[in-house]
């Protein structure tokens, strides 16, 4: 499924959830990985969720089958452009805040509250309220580009 | 919640028939921009590490200089003309031959020029005189030589009359601040007290420990806190902590600061610090319920014992206690023909036999071995240990391990450096003239119990397995688990351990089931945004509030992509710099992989080279292409993690290899050249440099050449009169980055 490569690098990033190092991920590594991306306040029943898709304690193994396929691979620009542009048909570039808000908190993978608040002061909207879409995922998709150098 | 039903889509005419493709787009977009901040957030925890991971390797660098001062002390007789004094005098606590009346006497009549504008302090200290103080510090000046010496005089008077322990009590309505540690940083200093208010009556403070080091205002720091520490005695209290250590001050920084800004006192400072630092309460207790202390605890924590202790005596912690050779047994393993005498001998002879044989490479060895050496058992083990023989001579148990590497600063104790004592079952394998023989160590004496116990006390870190053990990444102290935490906390009927000495990135973090809480004072410890400050303010219920602060040098709120991108950039420079002092071995262990001399390897293959010879236990394979490049068959261009870094200046007479070496060991080689340069002229003898470096080198088990080394001494010699500026001879020795210059350049 994965090269050995790979399967090296998955290895760090568990290492880095790892929190207190003891081998196994577990709630508080849960918990205190969900507050460092800005979801504070995640309900105990979700981190307990997930924890249940687990066969059992979560070692690494367990994390390469259940978290290795969404590690993987960058979007292009394009497709991330074009989602966007499906809440903007007549092509203006901008958003309405309070759109973009309802659009990623009310369905799908919904954002929280936190999260909302931490992407507008990442990328904050101008003084009428309009998120300049075209401008965050280019610096999203730039700024990461740079990283993989 | 419901699923788009609101107003303003209608105003924005998306037709509702799209919503299929609207929910796919949103996931695209939720998923893609989780995975960008999970990707800035794995950077952020990266460079922690990386951080972490320097620090810890900087306090093991200090433990093998401190054994090689011992090693100096006991073998190296003639310095400058002026025997072990010259290092004893700033290693060894010196018993001042003055009277308290007559020193206080002396400060008295310094005279302070009418030029001088800064505060002029008057004792008893009154709120005026801290209001000076603060007003003054905020302008940048610094106070007079003089009433810095009648301060710490004042204090320690005061110091000497607390206990090791101090019991506290919330009154009805009064909260209690506990701010944790500050290492030079003033500005955060300034902060608490403009957010909290300044120490009174009505505001109690509890500081605990590392007032000094790393920041540039230490002295400023220990000033304000003294002199509010006199003014307010039942409302202030200071906890001792590791860097309230003269000896961590050498490496640190604070003894430059010291000499740095008092050039005429500053030897006199320092040494009345030497003593306010060791007279230093070590623990706080609250309301008999919550324990404050610096480090942390261990198994063997015992507070009836500490309030026993005479805790003075513990000077610093990198200094072990003597032992005494009175109970030993002396079992000779092998038989040889100077056998006879079972008496060890004096310093001089056993010095000298000892370096004859290791010139027949015959090791002190141990089971349990500290720093220096390669074995590998994880009890605790003593780095230089010294020993007083019958005749009360000094003699010297030596690990003169000759080719063995630095150990590994892993969380993990599988490797053994650690400053704490030899338990009973180890045995001490000494090369007597031709024989090796085999002592056991005596029991511990009360003054290593007392060292053990104020050691633990400032060095040790929570951990969350339970059990306790030695803590090898820092070389001190124990790692202890919720059940010892459980343990000491149920015997005395605390509810409550805060503790600080880790850096945390939200100023604080509690751990064992919220009975152990770390506070830690000094925002931007690492770098510009790498972590935030607090304090925790407690009250009668006992319930502890946190505040939190940072202290910004710009005024505009940087982006938490930019503050990442800032102290990784940090971060990597220091990573680089690393692999830079370690070119050598790191080469010649790429070549291993590289028969063909392709100058490649895989990526794997570079990864392990580096682990293996920094010991360095991070996530090298992510941080890969930010240290080395990548060539187009997918295999690393290993030569190319050495170009971000070169040497500053030429040095001529020097090869490249002694260079990095040099570079290497430039913090130990300075401290050791400030201990030389007794006058501080910046000036030592060439013949002191020499001997110094070749003793360094032989310590480390460096192998330099000692034409080489003369060579350079010559050539270092810029004008010929036999003394060496040290201070330039070590600039030379500092590197750049490549990408700071061509910034520079290009304006």
């Amino acid at each position: 499924m994965f090269e050995q490569a790979q399967i090296q690098e998955f290895k760090e990033a568990f290492t880095i959830m790892d929190q207190n190092r003891d081998g196994f991920i577990d709630k508080n590594d849960l918990r205190d990985t969900f507050a460092a991306l800005g979801r504070l306040n995640v309900k105990q029943e979700e981190i307990d969720e997930m924890l249940k898709e687990a066969p059992g304690p979560i070692n690494f193994t367990v994390f390469l089958t259940m978290f290795g396929e969404k590690l993987k691979g960058a979007d292009p620009e394009e497709t991330i452009l074009n989602a966007f542009k499906v809440f903007d048909p007549e092509g203006k570039g901008t958003l309405k805040k309070d759109f973009v808000t309802e659009m990623l908190t009310t369905q799908a993978d919904r954002f929280s509250r936190e999260e909302m608040e931490q992407m507008f002061t990442a990328f904050p909207p101008d003084v009428a309220g309009n998120l300049d879409y075209k401008n965050l995922v280019y610096i999203i998709t730039h700024g990461e580009e740079k990283d993989q150098e | 919640m419901g699923c788009g039903t609101s107003v303003a889509i209608e105003n924005q005419g998306k037709p509702r028939g799209h919503s299929e493709t609207a929910m796919k787009a949103a996931i695209l977009i939720q998923r893609w921009y989780r995975r960008y901040i999970a990707r800035l957030e794995m950077r952020r925890r990266y460079t922690w590490n990386i951080f972490q991971s320097i620090e810890y390797a900087g306090e093991q660098d200090q433990l093998q200089l401190s054994s090689f001062f011992s090693f100096m002390l006991d073998n190296f007789t003639q310095l400058n003309g002026n025997g072990p004094d010259l290092i004893s005098h700033l290693l060894d606590s010196v018993v001042d031959p003055l009277t308290e009346e007559v020193r206080q006497t002396r400060y008295e009549q310094i005279v302070v020029p009418d030029s001088y504008t800064g505060p002029r302090l008057t004792f008893p200290l009154s709120v005026s005189d801290t209001n000076a103080l603060l007003s003054a510090f905020k302008e940048q000046q610094t106070l007079h030589g003089k009433y810095v010496l009648q301060l710490l005089h004042e204090t320690k008077k005061f110091l000497k009359q607390m206990p090791n322990v101090i019991y506290l009590s919330t009154s009805y309505a009064k909260e209690i601040t506990i701010c944790g540690d500050l290492h030079g940083s003033l500005d955060d200093l300034l902060l608490i007290f403009y957010k909290n208010g300044l120490p009174s009556d009505e505001n109690p403070y509890i500081f605990n420990g590392d007032f000094v080091d790393r920041g540039k205002k230490s002295m400023e720091i220990i000033i304000i806190l003294f002199a509010f520490l006199l003014l307010y005695p039942d409302h202030m209290h200071l906890n001792r902590g590791n860097h309230e250590d003269h000896i961590m001050n050498l490496r640190y920084g604070f003894t430059k600061e010291v000499m740095q800004k008092y050039k005429a006192h500053g030897r006199d400072i320092l040494q009345l610090l030497q003593d306010v630092f060791s007279l230093l309460p070590v623990a706080t207790v609250i309301d008999n319920k919550v324990l404050i202390v610096h480090g942390g605890i261990s198994d063997n924590t015992d507070l009836d014992f500490l309030s026993s202790v005479e805790r003075y005596r513990v000077k610093s912690a990198l200094r072990l206690p003597k032992r005494s050779l009175d109970h030993l047994e002396v079992v000779s393993s092998r038989s040889s023909s100077r056998q006879g005498r079972v008496g060890l001998e004096s310093p001089r002879s056993l010095g000298r036999s000892s370096r004859a044989s290791r010139k027949r490479k015959s090791h002190l060895t141990r089971q349990a071995s500290c720093s220096s050496s390669s074995s590998s058992s994880s009890s605790s083990s003593l780095c230089s240990p010294r020993l007083l023989s019958r005749n009360t001579s000094r003699n010297t148990l030596r690990n003169t391990a000759m080719n063995t590497p630095r150990n590994t600063p892993r969380k993990t104790p599988q490797h053994p450096p650690s400053p704490s004592l030899p338990s009973p079952t180890d045995m001490l394998q000494v090369p007597f003239l031709d024989s090796i023989m085999s002592l056991a160590p005596p029991e511990p004496s009360r003054e290593e119990m007392e060292w053990r116990q104020i050691v633990d006390l400032l060095w040790s870190d929570p951990k969350c397995q339970n059990g306790c053990s030695p803590n090898t990444f820092r070389g001190g102290g124990c790692y202890f688990g919720p059940d010892v935490t459980q343990r000491l906390l149920q015997k005395h009927g605390f509810c409550l351990l805060i503790r600080s000495h880790e850096c945390k990135q939200e100023g604080y973090e509690l751990c064992h089931d919220g009975q152990v809480i770390t506070i830690f004072s000094a925002s931007n410890y690492y770098e510009e945004g790498s972590n935030r400050g607090a304090y925790i303010k407690i009250g009668p219920e006992l319930v502890p509030r946190f505040f939190q602060y940072q202290v910004s040098r710009s005024t505009r709120k940087l982006t938490l992509h930019q503050r990442v991108s800032v102290a990784e950039g940090s971060a990597l420079k220091a990573l680089q710099e690393k692999l830079f002092a370690h070119r050598s071995e790191l080469m010649a262990g790429f070549q291993q992989y590289d028969k063909n001399n392709t100058g490649r390897i895989s990526t794997g293959e570079w990864a392990t080279v580096v682990e293996s010879v920094l010991k360095m236990d991070l996530p090298w394979r992510t941080l890969r292409p930010r240290l080395v490049r990548l060539a187009p068959d997918g295999n690393v261009e290993y030569e190319s993690c050495f170009e971000a870094v070169s040497p500053g200046q030429s040095v001529p007479q020097v090869t490249p290899n002694l260079a990095e070496t040099l570079y290497r060991y430039r913090t130990d080689l300075a401290i050791i050249f400030n201990i030389i340069d007794k006058d501080h002229s910046g000036q030592i003898s060439i013949e002191e440099f020499r001997q110094t470096w070749k003793l360094f080198s032989s310590h480390l088990g460096v192998d330099v050449d000692d034409q080489a080394i003369d060579d350079m001494a010559r050539s270092i010699d810029f004008n010929k009169d036999g003394s060496i500026d040290f201070n330039e001879f070590l600039e030379a020795f500092r590197v750049v980055h490549k990408l700071d210059v061509k910034e520079q350049q290009h304006g």
